[in-house]
């Protein structure tokens, strides 16, 4: 049996690693063509170390299938908290769907969740409600002016003239009405509303983030500029991007509910209110813990005022 | 200062290898790998699953090796992903647009073929375990701990790095020779 030098051992090892340079393993398979028998033994080492990295793998694969199973007590929790924040493509909310159905101790965990999350939200609500009236105590300072209302007299003796050109006038008005404050672009100026940017609570690797960042800026600069065309196309990308690897669990939830909501808003502006929107506004109003839930309901009513028709 | 400081600190201690560290790694990128994964396509929790447990098998390779060290050029989540989008391409997933953001990795071809791999792994085994106790132990340390040769030094107490390579590579040869001699 040829026995190889070590020499030639490190330099055939770097070779099976890929660390050879074009020239050096033209070297090193002239050199092993020297020796009798030192083309065989080349190919049996190179067999070593495959099966050497194979069984290391195969470690390494135990491993992970026994730390995979300290979560498998939490899977479920995780899957129904994924479907109920709306983190779930359409296959694998059919999926959660499905299970509901036929697995009876899963229904109950997923309704037990739902009350729990829903509970939550209520409270954070709530929390932000007296926010908002500790401030409103703030800015008042105690010249508190009361309403005056005035009721209204109604006048009968019109004569049918003057009832005919109210009427036309009420037409007129709610064609304005239907244009001025219902149009598509009318409610995507509505219910838009300019984050907050330039900070994250995460701490960490600036450069990611700071691009993550921009885009995000970029896009809502787009929407304020009424550029609908761009925003889409920027909340899109936005929203096949991976998050910056320093982004909390909140901070993906916040960002992520901030371009569903934003990229319906430029869809809108675009003119586009027909399925495709629409497809996006169900998945947001499937979700009543999404972040813009209450807006996506109030967007559906104005979406289905009769004057849109 | 590299814009990855913090990741290749991290990459470093996975480079020695520990469980401990390699445990913590995976608890904190099985999350958003998941949601990443189960929110932008049709596969199912159990592939999903399966995908970040061939995609942390070959990072572990990657990293032990030295295929990847410091210095980065991304942070060691987005590589992650991308090892993820690799496997998932060639695990038969569909293609799709969230693909162009993240960027290619390089997979090593054995790490697809599972039944070659348990072969080889299973064969390999046997060699070790029909040898002498101290090539065993150095062989494990070297080629399945992913120990430096310093570190192998150090364990056993040997003069130095060249004299653990010079016993790494005689428990080569006469492992070698338990190939031949079974032939």
């Amino acid at each position: 049996m040829t026995a190889l030098s070590h020499e030639l051992l490190t330099r055939l090892e770097a070779s099976h690693r890929g660390k050879l340079s074009e020239e050096e393993q033209q070297e090193l398979d002239a050199d092993l063509a020297k020796i009798p028998g030192g083309a065989e033994a080349a190919t049996e080492f190179r067999q070593l170390w495959q099966a050497l990295q194979s069984l290391q793998a195969e470690e390494q694969r135990t491993k992970v299938e026994e730390w995979e199973t300290s979560w498998q007590a939490t899977a479920d929790a995780e899957w129904i908290e994924l479907y109920l924040s709306n983190q779930l493509s359409e296959e694998n909310r059919q999926r959660v769907e499905q299970r509901r159905e036929q697995d009876e101790a899963f229904a109950s965990q997923f309704s037990d969740q739902e009350k729990l999350s829903a509970g939550f939200s209520a409270a954070k609500d709530e929390h932000f409600r007296e926010q908002l009236s500790q401030w409103d105590e703030q800015v008042s300072t105690g010249d508190e002016q009361e309403a005056k209302v005035r009721p209204m007299v109604p006048r009968w003796r019109r004569t049918l003239g003057i009832a005919a050109t109210v009427l036309l006038l009420i037409v007129a008005g709610l064609f304005w009405n239907a244009n001025v404050n219902y149009s598509d672009q009318a409610l995507a100026d509505k219910y838009y509303q300019n984050p907050p940017t330039g900070n994250l609570m995460g701490a960490g690797e600036m450069s990611e983030e700071a691009a993550y960042q921009q885009n995000f800026t970029d896009a809502h600069s787009a929407m304020q500029f009424k550029d609908y065309d761009r925003a889409r196309l920027l909340f899109e990308k936005l929203g096949t991007t991976v998050p910056p690897a320093n982004f909390s669990d909140h901070d993906l939830v916040y960002y992520q509910d901030n371009l569903d909501w934003n990229l319906i808003l430029a869809l809108l502006g675009q003119n586009e209110s027909g399925g495709v929107l629409q497809q996006r506004l169900d998945v947001i109003l499937a979700s009543p813990n999404h972040t813009y839930y209450t807006q996506a309901q109030r967007l559906q009513e104005d979406l289905d005022k009769f004057w849109r028709w | 200062m590299s814009k990855y400081a913090r990741d290749e600190d991290r990459l470093r201690e996975l480079a020695l290898g520990g469980d401990t560290a390699w445990r913590a790694f995976y608890d904190d990128l099985r999350s958003p790998f998941r949601l990443f994964f189960l929110k932008h396509t049709s596969w199912s929790n159990d592939q999903v699953t399966s995908l970040y447990q061939d995609v942390m098998v070959v990072l572990h390779r990657k990293v032990t090796s030295g295929d990847l060290a410091a210095p980065l050029r991304s942070s060691l989540r987005t590589y992650l992903f991308g090892v993820g989008k690799m496997l998932y391409r060639k695990q038969g997933g569909t293609q799709n647009r969230w693909e162009e953001e993240i960027p290619e990795v390089a997979v090593p071809a054995s790490v697809e073929d599972r039944i070659a791999e348990q072969e080889r792994a299973a064969w390999v085994r046997d060699l070790l375990n029909r040898m002498d106790g101290k090539c065993r132990e150095i062989l494990e340390m070297v080629y399945l701990r992913g120990f430096s040769m310093e570190a192998v030094a150090e364990d056993l107490q040997l003069s130095g790095a060249g004299s653990a390579r010079k016993r790494k590579f005689d428990c080569l040869q006469r492992m070698r020779k338990l190939i031949n001699s079974a032939n």
